[in-house]
């Protein structure tokens, strides 16, 4: 009878090869990823490098979204306590226009228009995280200045008519902020000189063209509360875009899970299949080991 | 020989990211195109120091701006609340500035590619492997002194020379029962 010669060899090869198996689901197990190196799945590899890109991109853009949220959050605020101050002057002029009041009252008022007119040039002013949020680009620099020494005193714009946006992952611009001049100085509705206007008007102690410049302040109200809307809708989108970006951010992660996590019951199923050969093969090696053919012919 | 080739041109095509790196240089540009918080107008500095040759460049890449401020967020010209030239940047994300793919595309061809030949690679040491275990099996056959082969023979001549013995003892009782007539003694 010829015996295989080599019989220890192939078997301990045949360990070797059940024993790496064994080594590698093991190692899916206790990760719970199907693969650790991008040879044992260079297509799913290449996929994660794709679906990582995309998830870092929604997530960069949640995280400057609350910041994103403060700075419109706080323009709306200003805009509001802007109509507040300007309805306050309106009731203050047309107090001021009724002929009723005398000279004195009239200096009452305007001295009290001149402090909605600070207050208003404060607001004009507002910074959000030491950047000013009505100079268009310019927000480094202080938007609006006040120059007391004309009669009525002038206000000047050193910011720009640019409109600063922020793009959505899926490529929606949105609109961050609304140039100071176009609020506050602008050439249909000037709120700022509508307001030295009056304070001009009723500092001598008459009504100069006050009726005239308060038409021209309730035009200039209706003005700011329409630009308003501008910003309330971005404050909208931004929401709606963070919104989206999330979801896709979760759903894109559940893509990679599934794309990289291992079937734990298939893998567990292998293992058992593989620590079965491997008893086998032990068990062959051993019996192989012992004994010889006559100890067989002797039983 | 062949595998050799194959070696040497899968090499060559990762050396070729140094000319890939040549083209990153968009980054650069994009700096140099806007304006930053510190004054500077189209004069940012470079993000990537800027290689000088095309061997060896990709590994010398590194980041040399240090101050953040100099991120040249705004167009040219503009003041700092705007964002168009970081807008500008971040499209470079969607161009095809390498090798005529977008740079994640050229990255995740890379890692498929890469991926593709480490496994072509492991299976072909695999199959190499059995080839010479089993070229080895052959050769030690016919001719090398083969553990195994003499520890079996030893055995096997251990069992014959046990087989041997146990004829001697088988006929020495014979013997032994013929001379002493039947009568089973001590007496070998």
């Amino acid at each position: 009878m010829r015996v295989d010669p080599f019989y220890v060899v192939n078997l301990s090869s045949a360990l070797d090869q059940t024993q790496a198996t064994q080594q590698q689901l093991s190692q899916e197990l206790s990760s719970g990823r199907r693969f650790s190196a991008i040879g044992d799945d260079p297509v799913a590899a290449a996929q994660n490098v794709q679906l990582l890109n995309q998830i870092q991109r929604d997530d960069s853009f949640t995280q400057i979204n609350s910041l994103t949220q403060g700075l419109l959050q706080v323009t709306d605020s200003a805009l509001g306590s802007v109509v507040t101050q300007l309805n306050q002057a309106v009731s203050l002029a047309t107090q001021a226009n009724n002929g009723t009041l005398n000279s004195s009252d009239l200096k009452a008022i305007s001295n009290q228009l001149a402090g909605v007119r600070d207050e208003v040039l404060s607001l004009a002013n507002t910074t959000y995280q030491g950047q000013y949020v009505f100079g268009g680009s310019q927000t480094g620099t202080t938007p609006f200045t006040l120059n007391n020494a004309t009669t009525p005193a002038t206000v000047t714009y050193n910011g720009d008519a640019n409109v600063n946006t922020l793009v959505s992952p899926n490529g929606q611009s949105i609109q961050l902020n609304l140039p100071g001049d176009q609020i506050f100085t602008s050439a249909t509705a000037n709120v700022l000189a509508t307001l030295n206007n009056l304070i001009a008007d009723y500092a001598s102690g008459g009504a100069g063209s006050g009726v005239a410049d308060t038409a021209a302040l309730s035009t200039a109200l209706n003005f700011v509360g329409q630009q308003r809307v501008t910003i309330d809708n971005s404050i909208n989108r931004l929401s709606a875009a963070s919104g989206a970006a999330t979801e896709e951010a979760t759903q894109l992660t559940v893509a990679q899970t599934n794309l990289v996590q291992a079937d734990i019951a298939s893998v567990s199923t292998q293992l058992a299949l593989t620590q079965s050969q491997q008893t086998a093969l032990i068990n062959v090696i051993s019996a192989l080991g012992q004994g010889s053919l006559f100890d067989h012919l002797q039983a | 020989m062949e595998i050799a080739t194959r070696l040497s041109n899968e090499i060559a095509r990762y050396l070729d990211l140094d000319t890939r790196e040549i083209q990153l240089t968009s980054a650069n540009m994009a700096n140099n195109a806007g304006a930053d918080l510190v004054g500077d107008n189209g004069n940012a500095g470079n993000i990537f120091n800027a290689p000088t040759q095309v061997a060896g460049s990709a590994h010398s890449l590194q980041v040399i701006l240090t101050n953040p401020d100099k991120i040249a967020a705004a167009g040219l010209g503009l003041g700092t609340g705007d964002g168009s030239n970081a807008l500008a940047a971040a499209n470079l994300a969607t161009q095809a500035i390498i090798g005529g793919q977008t740079p994640s595309n050229y990255y995740s061809n890379l890692v498929s590619t890469l991926g593709g030949t480490v496994s072509e690679a492991t299976t072909e040491n695999t199959a190499l492997s059995a080839s010479v275990t089993q070229l080895q099996s052959q050769r030690d056959a016919l001719s090398a002194v083969n553990l195994n082969e003499e520890a079996g023979n030893l055995e096997e001549f251990q069992r014959s020379y046990q087989a041997a013995s146990q004829v001697f003892t088988i006929l020495n009782s014979v013997y032994a029962s013929a001379l002493n007539l039947g009568v089973e003694t001590a007496v070998a």
